[in-house]
């Protein structure tokens, strides 16, 4: 940790600083509302695959594919719930880096989304491709 | 795109090394809003990924008893929302990369991929559409 770092010559209290600080402390919220609206775009897919599962049922009685619709929207809507988390961790850290002039272009929260998002779409294939 | 990007991106997921780059040249002001920036692409991607997954789950669930071809639309679309998933993950770790000025690099493929990709689906959906309805 390099809290010493000292990304400006001048005075860090100058309203040049202050303008830059602000700047950077909006930039990271309109990442958070990303994040936010990634995340909600999440459950609202695991929401329809899992709805769609239980109208199938409804319709043409119990099937084997319909159950696992369902497993595979509340997967969906916990990961989603999870992005929205790391999101928000993400935030709170970011926002700390910049007010201690320490900033780390971490990428964890997004290879963990990444990541999140390619298994369950993965899945997904395998389920429309089995079930269709 | 230097041979050690893979190594690089490897350390970087490990937390080995920073993630965007090399401070210096533009300032670590720029250099912050920048790497927020390409973080909200990647957000983006990843939105419009699982935009296309609903379709998907739309398209297969239009009817009882479904065509063949609907089925194959469907994992296609949902295939091709995995390829953008790791496109903009891979493209987030090597955007460091072209915020050092003059290693700016071209990538006529990756820019050209949301075209190529809506035209497939914009097809997909087309053929489904011509589709008599059972």
């Amino acid at each position: 940790m390099d809290s010493t770092s000292t990304r400006d010559a001048g005075d860090p209290t100058s309203a040049a600083a202050r303008d830059r600080r602000a700047r950077e402390h909006l930039a990271n919220e309109r990442t958070l509302l990303a994040w936010t609206r990634t995340s909600l775009t999440l459950v609202a897919l695991g929401f329809v695959v899992a709805r769609f599962g239980l109208f199938v049922r409804e319709l043409n009685g119990q099937g084997l594919g319909h159950d696992a619709a369902t497993a595979l929207g509340i997967v969906l809507i916990a990961g989603g719930l999870v992005a929205g988390a790391a999101g928000l961790v993400r935030f709170l850290r970011v926002r700390q880096q910049i007010d201690r002039d320490d900033f780390r272009a971490e990428v964890w929260a997004e290879m963990l989304l990444v990541g999140m998002t390619g298994a369950m779409a993965v899945g997904l294939a395998i389920y429309l491709a089995v079930t269709g | 795109m230097p041979s050690s990007t893979s190594a690089r991106s490897i350390r970087v997921l490990l937390g080995l090394a920073p993630s965007s780059g090399v401070a210096g040249g533009t300032g670590d002001g720029v250099r912050i809003r920048d790497h927020l920036a390409a973080v909200r692409t990647l957000l983006a991607w990843q939105r419009a990924a699982v935009t296309l997954c609903g379709v998907a789950a739309i398209v297969s669930r239009l009817r009882q008893h479904r065509l063949l071809i609907e089925r194959i639309s469907a994992t296609g679309l949902v295939l091709v929302a995995v390829v953008l998933v790791l496109l903009a993950g891979l493209r987030l770790l090597t955007t460091g990369d072209e915020l050092v000025p003059g290693a700016v690099e071209r990538r006529p493929l990756v820019a050209a991929l949301p075209l190529v990709l809506v035209a497939v689906a914009a097809a997909l959906l087309t053929i489904l559409a011509a589709q008599p309805w059972s």
